[in-house]
Formats: structure tokens, sequence, C-alpha cells
């Protein structure tokens, strides 16, 4: 089923790496204004805060836009080698994702992390599917009920 | 609008050929055409051909087009254009639905650059930092240190700034209604007096009159093509 919310594929690679980078920058300036504000001692909070969301917050984003974009260039790159568009191109591309981005720890690693990221992605195709047919069986059209009726003469 | 959709190349060629000519149509069938010579009334028993169409045994969907995979149900979507933002003074020469569409797409830009930039620089020191004489996988290391080092730092720097710009102007937008250079010079000035915030007040001046200086030449830059 083609999704119709999301740009066409090539473009749509800058709008995943931007908009997964602008979660992660915006989450971790959250999580780590929240955790410096608690980690630093009374007087110091602020400061504290200020210089863990300094620190930290950029390097989230980094990596939430780093693995959203990857995934988008393989979703993409999967897309154009299948020519068809279901589920499995998500989970494929998550495999591929986790692979890649822990390549550099070796041969193990990187096979523990893409059976992770497939695994994970596998489910949120899963439960994405249920609460799609969930929502969408009130408006499923039927054939109209033809039994022993004159049918559309009335 | 409703769409059929589903049928997939190869389900398409095993199925039967399609409707023939010399066999009548099904649509031609329905009592709903404006046929004038099969007026719908009730005193007219219904034509024998209805009931075989219309009963829901004999409703075959495979001998129906094959183009049209009706064997895979119907897919009801709700097609709507995207419709481009109607603020006043929006319209540049790049396309825009939003200020999200802003925020995604220029951070996204701003990223990905930075990160390749940041990526060759990186590159080119860690070719220039390994010995000539070093064995390629020393030297393959030494490089890849160098570009996860500096890739991702001016990647996140200038990705934050557009994030910061792009909140910022579209919060000058929705409070003014509008949009014009003004407001990309001013969230440009204030992004630029954050990202220095920590270092005193004339770095802050410095940097917020550069980033609004490049957020004035970019709108002119849009608006100008």
């Amino acid at each position: 089923m083609a999704d119709h919310t999301r740009d066409p594929c090539p473009i749509v690679i800058i709008n995943d790496f931007g908009g997964a980078f602008s979660m992660g920058v915006i989450g971790g300036t959250i999580w780590h204004g929240i955790k410096g504000f608690r980690n630093s001692p009374s007087g110091e909070r602020r400061s504290g805060a200020i210089a863990a969301i300094r620190s930290r917050a950029p390097v989230v984003g980094g990596n939430f836009g780093s693995w959203g974009g990857v995934f988008s260039i393989f979703d993409c790159a999967i897309k154009g080698i299948r020519r068809k568009e279901d589920p499995f191109n998500p989970i494929l591309a998550g495999f591929c994702t986790g692979g890649a981005l822990a390549m550099r720890g070796g041969f193990k690693h990187a096979r523990n992390s893409a059976i992770t990221c497939g695994c994970l992605l596998a489910v949120f195709e899963g439960v994405g599917i249920a609460m799609s047919s969930y929502m969408s069986r009130a408006s499923k059209p039927q054939l109209p009920d033809m039994e022993g009726g004159v049918p559309l003469a009335a | 609008m409703v769409w059929p959709f589903g049928g997939s190349r190869k389900d398409a060629e095993s199925l039967p050929a399609p409707v023939t000519s010399n066999e009548p149509l099904v649509v031609d069938r329905a009592p709903t055409t404006s046929d004038s010579s099969m007026p719908p009334s009730e005193s007219k028993p219904p034509s024998p051909e209805l009931p075989t169409f219309l009963s829901a045994e004999s409703f075959d969907v495979s001998k129906l087009h094959p183009l049209a995979g009706l064997d895979k149900g119907l897919e009801a979507l709700d097609l709507e254009d995207d419709a481009l933002s109607d603020l006043p003074g929006s319209k540049g020469f790049l396309p825009s639905r939003g200020w999200s569409d802003d925020l995604c797409y220029g951070s996204g830009t701003m990223y990905m650059s930075g990160l390749a930039l940041g990526g060759a620089y990186g590159l080119a020191e860690g070719l220039r930092q390994s010995p000539t004489s070093a064995p390629a996988k020393l030297k393959l290391n030494s490089v890849l240190n160098a570009v996860t080092r500096r890739g991702p730092y001016l990647g996140n720097s200038a990705g934050i700034l557009a994030i910061s710009y792009n909140v910022f102007n579209g919060l000058f937008d929705v409070y003014r209604s509008y949009h014009d250079a003004y407001n990309s010079i001013g969230a440009g000035f204030i992004t630029g007096i954050l990202y220095r915030s920590t270092k005193g007040i004339k770095p802050m001046a410095i940097s917020g009159a550069l980033m609004g200086t490049a957020a004035g030449v970019w709108s002119y830059l849009t608006s100008a093509i």
C-alpha cells in the first residue's frame, strides 16, 4: 500500500534527516535539561542544566538524525530495488540501518544490532497495521444485501 | 476520491484475460446508467441479467478487468492535495506547506551539508595525519576517526542553528500573521545570540549580527529568484 502522507522518495531523505534530528534535539533538550538540573548541587542547578543541554542535546539529535536519515536512505533504496511498497521495506531497511550504524563495532555487534533493529521495526509495522485496520473497520465498503428483493428497482 | 489499488503485476498476469468486446461489459447492464431504453420502473420485472450479476454468489471479481485488482478488496484513500502555505508573503521559490516543512527540510539540509563538509575536512585531516608509510588498515582507522570527530560536530552545530532559526521564524510568522524579511532577520539574530549565549555580550552580538545578516541575504535570495 502506498503511503501518500510522505513526500516522494529521493527528497524525503532530507525531510527524514531533519525531522529525526529536530526530534532528537528537542527530546534531548528536555531529557538532559532535567538530568543536568537533578545532578547539579543546589545553587548551580540552572547552569548545570544549561551546560548539560549544550553538550548533550546536539549529540542526541545527531544520533537520532543519522539513524532516521540512514533508515530513509535504505528505505528508498529497497523501494527502488523491489518496485513494491509493503511492510517488509521498513523491516529490511531497519535491519540494514542497524547493521550499518554498528559496523565499526565489528561483525558480531553489527549483526546483533541489525537483528534488534529489524525486530523493532517489525513490531512497529505490526502495531501500525493493527491500528489502521482497527481504525478503518467502520468505513469498509460492503455489498448491499440482495437476499430475495428486487434489486435496484426501489 | 476512491481509487482501487492493490493489484500487483504478477497477480494481474495470472488472472484470466480482460473482458472482450463481444461479451457485454458488466457495467453496461447496471440500470443506474442513463440508458433511456430501460427505465427503472417497479411494474416491469427486472431483466434476467440483473440478479446473476448482483447476487453475491455469482459475483466473481476475477471476471473484472485484472488491472483494477478488485480481488484484493477496495482500499478507500482520501487523497487531499497538499496545499502550500497560504501565509501572506511566504511564497518564495522554495515551496513550503508550513513551518514543519521548513523545520524538517531546513534542518535536514543544514545537517546533511554540515555532515558532508565536516566529513570531507575530517577525511583530509585523517589522510594528512597518518604517515604515508602506514599500512592501509591504520590509515583507514585514522581517516574514520577524523571523519567521525569532525563531521558530526559541524553537522550538529549547523543543525541546531537551523532548528532554532526555523522555530523562531515560524513563531514570528504566527505572531505577525504574515512573513517578510524582518521575521527572518529577527529569527537569525535571536538564533545567533542564543548560540553564543554562554560566551559573553560581545560574542553574542557578533554571532547575532552574523546570523541576522545571513538570514537577510537568504530571504533576499529566496524572494528575488
